[in-house]
């Protein structure tokens, strides 16, 4: 929007400024001087020929008619400028009466033919004008604020098509995440577990913004529908192609891998369609790409024949899949040199962090992607989803264990039963969790009711970690930049009748933990640590 | 969470039982307001069953004390052990409130 200049009209008009004033000076002084010149010139042709006493006379009347006419004159003439030039003040009234936004505003009538109907008329154009692009710019502004929130709105119907509660079992360690370059994307990710078996796919649609994610939809919900009914990977692949392409009229396509792993057999079969070929990381902590036959990406030939393939998924093997948001990052330098993440770079990622959880895993790849590209706008949405499978989770009790929530209140209830179980992992006594959860519950809860604008749809991420006696909880928001540690403490001391309610949620978050860290990170989001010696 | 109130000869005791947490808090103040009603009388809060309380419910205790010390009432918590009891103590409202 363009801002209105910083201008204040002013009335201050002084007489001697005005415009009947200063041509009635000029006037009178022509006068003056056409008169002392006629003087002039008539004593210089008549001097020698007239008598003295008759020169008195003539200069004596001769100046008081001088200084009568030229007093009648100027009042003459300032009246009638004054009278003429009176439209000219009504249309600065006018003026700026329409800049203060009264469209509606009379203008002077005018009866002459003159300058003054021009200017009448011109004014009237402007005022027309003005209405109608005025109109256009309310209609134009109206319909562009309802895009932008039906789009906000379209994220969090696609965001919300994206599980963030994954499987809670022991010989599974599971995360997915997604993060789109735009409102809404044409990433996706989904699983389900139907009789100890893991169903999960990671697809990209072509092309970006509410098109893609259009497809993305019908995509996912396909998955979910055919998952439990088509067993093979090749049969949920082929029966997506033929729901998308047999009416793809405007030829969007996804690429896809879809896989099915056993839990019970070890077994992994998978079909991928023009997929990026994940990353399958042994039990030793090597790392390879995944063997991927080439099969044509969903959407493009009906009755298409899928090609699916299988391997033995032995205990500890992970698997790592990702869209070309990851592979594709780019790093711009200044001189416009052009860098890719590339797969070399991932499989070296996985290689380093072959112990880590599933969460750690991505967490490590999304934040080595941002370091990358150092600035570099994010070009591609970007998905990630980790697997492993087998008993180490069981007995690996320090890897972090996350819950993401949505910014409604009933959530708190969900966090509660997820520390909850952490607690009983690790021993913790019911009171010792009691207090902790209510640290937790003050902080998520200021989260939820005041981080995001009212109506919008948004998220609040714990990440609980308990390693050598220490319990490090990290929650991270997307909203309004908000440090705690920069408030005002609450003074528990105060009397009744001064005592402030409020704040005391933070007050009681720094009283019950050890320490606390808050920053905002480059990229947005509100990042609190905290922690507590579990052994004092 | 759960609040009991029963009257008798003009006082009023209110059980509090369960978790008080911020999804119920609004539950909980809206609960309170017959013992608001009441800030005059004397008015008693039975915290034995009450295992956890945030601060949005202290902040509803608060509401009620001041409003018992305006209308010329009283008002006391009983029971009070545990982790209310330390919450309590953390906030400073040990001071505030009455506990008994």
């Amino acid at each position: 929007m363009v801002e209105a200049p910083n201008f204040e009209y002013k009335y201050d008009l002084a007489y001697r400024k005005s415009f009947a004033a200063r041509l009635s000076f000029r006037i009178m002084g022509i006068a003056a001087g056409v008169f002392l010149a006629a003087v002039v010139l008539f004593f210089y042709f008549t001097g020698d020929s007239m008598t003295l006493p008759l020169t008195h006379q003539i200069v004596k009347y001769g100046t008081i008619v001088f200084i009568v006419g030229l007093i009648s004159l100027f009042v003459f003439c300032t009246w009638a400028i004054y009278q003429m030039s009176s439209p000219l003040r009504q249309f600065t009234d006018s003026a700026v009466s329409i800049a203060d936004g009264n469209l509606d505003t009379p203008l002077p009538k005018i009866h002459s033919e003159d300058e003054l109907l021009q200017l009448r008329n011109a004014f009237e154009y402007m005022q027309t004008s003005l209405k109608q692009h005025i109109n256009e710019l309310q209609a134009t502004t109206a319909s562009k604020e309802r895009l932008q929130s039906e789009l906000i709105i379209a994220h969090d119907i696609q965001m919300g098509m994206l599980t963030t509660v994954f499987p809670e079992r022991d010989d599974l360690d599971f995360f997915a995440s997604m993060t789109p370059a735009k409102e809404v994307g044409g990433d996706l990710y989904d699983f389900i577990i139907e009789d100890d078996e893991l169903f999960f796919i990671i697809g990209d649609v072509a092309g970006k913004g509410v098109p893609a994610s259009l497809y993305m939809a019908v995509t996912r919900t396909l998955f979910r529908h055919l998952a439990g009914n088509y067993q093979s990977a090749a049969n949920i692949m082929r029966e997506m192609n033929n729901a998308i392409a047999s009416t793809n009229e405007s030829m969007v396509f996804v690429t896809a891998f879809v896989g099915v792993l056993d839990l019970r057999t070890h077994h992994l079969t998978y079909c991928n369609a023009a997929h990026n070929a994940p990353a399958l990381i042994h039990a030793d902590g090597q790392c390879q790409l995944l063997d991927v036959e080439t099969n044509l990406p969903i959407g493009i030939q009906d009755h298409y024949r899928y090609e699916e393939q299988q391997i033995a998924f032995p205990e500890n093997t992970a698997l790592l899949l990702y869209t070309d948001g990851l592979t594709e990052a780019m790093y711009i330098s200044a001189d416009g040199g052009r860098k890719l993440f590339g797969e070399d770079r991932l499989l070296h990622d996985l290689e380093k962090n072959r112990q880590a959880s599933a969460i750690e895993v991505i967490d490590y790849l999304k934040q080595h992607v941002n370091v990358f590209a150092d600035g570099t706008v994010q070009g591609d949405d970007l998905t990630l989803l980790f697997l492993r499978h087998g008993a180490s989770r069981k007995n690996d009790s320090t890897a972090p264990r996350r819950i993401i929530m949505k910014n409604e209140m009933t959530e708190v209830s969900r966090m509660r039963g997820f520390f909850h179980s952490i607690c009983r992992e690790h021993d913790i006594d019911e009171d010792t969790f009691k207090t902790l959860n209510l640290a937790i519950e003050e902080w998520v809860a200021n989260v939820i009711n005041y981080a995001y604008p009212k109506g919008i749809r948004g998220h609040v991420e714990l990440t609980a970690k308990v390693s050598e006696g220490i319990l490090t909880l990290v929650i991270k928001d997307h909203g309004t930049p908000f440090d705690p540690t920069q408030h005002a403490d609450v003074d528990v001391d105060a009397e009744l009748d001064e005592r402030q309610i409020g704040g005391l949620g933070i007050h009681l978050v720094k009283a019950i933990m050890d320490t606390m860290h808050y920053e905002r990170t480059a990229d947005g989001y509100n990042v609190l640590t905290l922690t507590k010696n579990l052994n004092i | 969470m759960n609040i009991e109130i029963k009257e008798q000869n003009g006082s009023y005791l209110g059980i509090l039982t369960g978790w008080i947490d911020t999804a119920d808090a609004s539950q909980f103040l809206e609960d309170l307001k017959p013992l608001m009603a009441n800030a005059n009388k004397s008015i008693e809060l039975n915290c034995s069953q009450l295992e956890y309380i945030c601060s949005l419910g202290l902040r509803g205790l608060l509401q009620l004390k001041k409003e018992s010390t305006a209308k010329g009432g009283s008002m006391i918590l009983t029971h009070v052990e545990g982790e209310v009891e330390k919450i309590l103590k953390i906030t400073g409202f040990n001071k505030l409130l009455d506990i008994r």
